[in-house]
């Protein structure tokens, strides 16, 4: 390759770059700045009392200093037998509105005599004394590993998402949940279990999920089965219907397996979009409610190619948003 | 319109208008400087907030030696260094099993491999640079900084960074021979 084929190449990567940032902007960063700014001038006023209380109750604070003592001094005890209930084995502090640290993950692992290695995930909301309450909770039989929490926020959305998920000892299997919050309410979307030899990813507001399948986990009535059980992928997007009557997309280009499934993940259950998508790349799978979440549209990924997915509140609206979609081979 | 306020003038409320000023003149910047450092979307949106509350810090003993622009991009520099060279999670806490960290650094190199696809596959070839590579690459072809801005922004002599750029374009014509893509 010469220096000018090269100069070319890297012409377009710039196009590319271009097109790739064109989707995030800065905006909800100016008022995270200015919220941390003013929470920083407070805790000067205050002094390291004010510090301390405005993060973790002083007696939380005790406990927490407390269990860390007595596991330096006990050593890995959890794995000499029952864990001990309460004690979170894992902690993340995640930003859910526009504070930054405004909500708290709590993995705490508890065994019952039948099963060992559940655990509790438990999603806080810090108030305004620095008070935690609990907002969410859910429970991940057999589940061995905590995942760390990824938070998916729609750009130019109201929204954010926590995606909470735990694997089993062996990696055998995976749980997740996505837990919607806006106007401090929470609302579950997602909820999976068992997810057999699964891996599980959350990438630029999209979950992308991989599971070793039977064969006919694809098919549809009147389909014949495969003989061979296989990997099946499934791409899902959450989608938000915004206070202007539109509708906002987690990501806004996705790429997609041939074969794959992509899940459009909403809460509405009284208006379902209008959708318009190429029907040679894309199938529609299913439309349905009380499906993987309260309501989500299943797409198959048939054919290699680009498709363009438009959804808005009514068929050729002007107020549609749009989901560039390139299929490409397994 | 943008206007920028004046720095001389003192007082809380005209620290806030330079700082918003400076915000919407150069946050999208920094967040695609540090993007460019750390290829992930919240770390760097994370780091880019981090950034301009150093500013805001800092902003009564800024001296104008430099300009506004080369400043915070120092400022962004030295924020992903920090940010590569400690803990990726500093926010996480594992109390118990380690192998959490590491499962979470696996998750990281994977959102990558996602990242690049989602941007483009000439502009992932650049991105799969070595960081000391990719960094003079992006800031010299897509930021079209000069090798000087450049080397003042990195805290590099300008022959390092035209070094750099040279064999990172040889890096770019070994990947990218024999592979089309446009």
């Amino acid at each position: 390759m010469n220096d000018k084929d090269l100069d070319k190449k890297l012409s377009t990567a710039r196009s590319q770059s271009e097109r790739f940032f064109d989707k995030f902007d800065f905006d909800r960063g100016i008022r995270m700045v200015q919220r941390r700014i003013e929470e920083n001038r407070g805790v000067r006023n205050g002094g390291i009392k004010r510090y301390i209380t405005g993060r973790v109750p002083l007696a939380g604070a005790a406990a927490a200093l407390t269990i860390a003592l007595l596991l330096l001094v006990l050593g890995p005890v959890r794995h000499l037998g029952p864990a001990n209930p309460g004690t979170p084995i894992l902690q993340q502090a995640i930003g859910m509105d526009e504070e930054r640290d405004s909500h708290m993950v709590n993995y705490f692992r508890f065994d019952n005599p039948n099963s060992d290695n559940n655990l509790l995930a438990v999603l806080w909301r810090k108030g305004s004394k620095g008070n935690y309450e609990v907002i969410y909770s859910s429970i991940m039989e057999n589940a061995y590993t905590p995942n760390p929490v990824a938070v998916i926020t729609i750009p130019s959305g109201e929204s954010s998402f926590a995606f909470v998920s735990s694997s089993s000892k062996d990696e055998n299997y995976i749980h997740y949940r996505l837990v919607k919050y806006s106007n401090s309410t929470v609302t579950e979307y997602l909820e999976e279990n068992f997810v057999p030899s699964g891996k599980i990813q959350v990438i630029n507001g999209m979950i992308f999920e991989e599971r070793t399948i039977p064969a006919d986990y694809n098919l549809r009535a009147g389909d014949v089965k495969p003989p061979n059980s296989g990997k099946a992928y499934r791409y899902f997007i959450p989608v938000e219907l915004r206070s202007d009557g539109s509708f906002a997309l987690a990501t806004n280009r996705v790429r997609l397996k041939k074969g794959a499934i992509l899940t459009l993940l909403t809460d509405i259950l009284d208006e379902p979009p209008a959708i318009e998508y190429d029907t040679e790349v894309l199938g529609i799978k299913s439309n349905r409610t009380g499906g993987v979440s309260s309501s989500s549209i299943d797409f198959e990924a048939k054919k290699e190619g680009t498709a363009s997915l438009k959804i808005g509140k009514k068929t050729g609206t002007d107020n549609a948003n749009e989901l560039f979609i390139e299929v490409v081979g397994p | 319109m943008l206007t920028q306020p004046n720095p001389e003038t003192t007082g809380a409320d005209n620290k806030k208008e330079v700082l918003e000023y400076l915000m919407k003149r150069f946050g999208d910047r920094v967040f695609k400087l540090a993007y460019y450092y750390v290829r992930d979307r919240y770390h760097a949106e994370d780091i880019a907030q981090e950034v301009f509350c150093k500013v805001y810090e800092k902003l009564d003993s800024f001296r104008g030696d430099s300009s506004y622009y080369t400043w915070i991009y120092r400022i962004t520099v030295n924020k992903c260094r920090d940010f590569l060279a400690s803990s990726s999670f500093k926010r996480l806490l594992p109390w118990g099993d380690l192998s959490v960290v590491e499962k979470q650094r696996k998750q990281v190199d994977t959102n990558r491999l996602l990242e690049q696809v989602e941007g483009g596959e000439l502009f992932s070839r650049v991105m799969d640079l070595p960081t000391r590579y990719r960094m003079v690459v992006v800031l010299y072809y897509f930021e079209q900084m000069t090798t000087v801005e450049i080397a003042e922004v990195l805290g590099l002599k300008e022959s390092t960074v035209r070094t750099r750029l040279c064999r990172a374009r040889e890096m770019l014509k070994k990947t990218l021979a024999g592979e089309e893509y446009i």
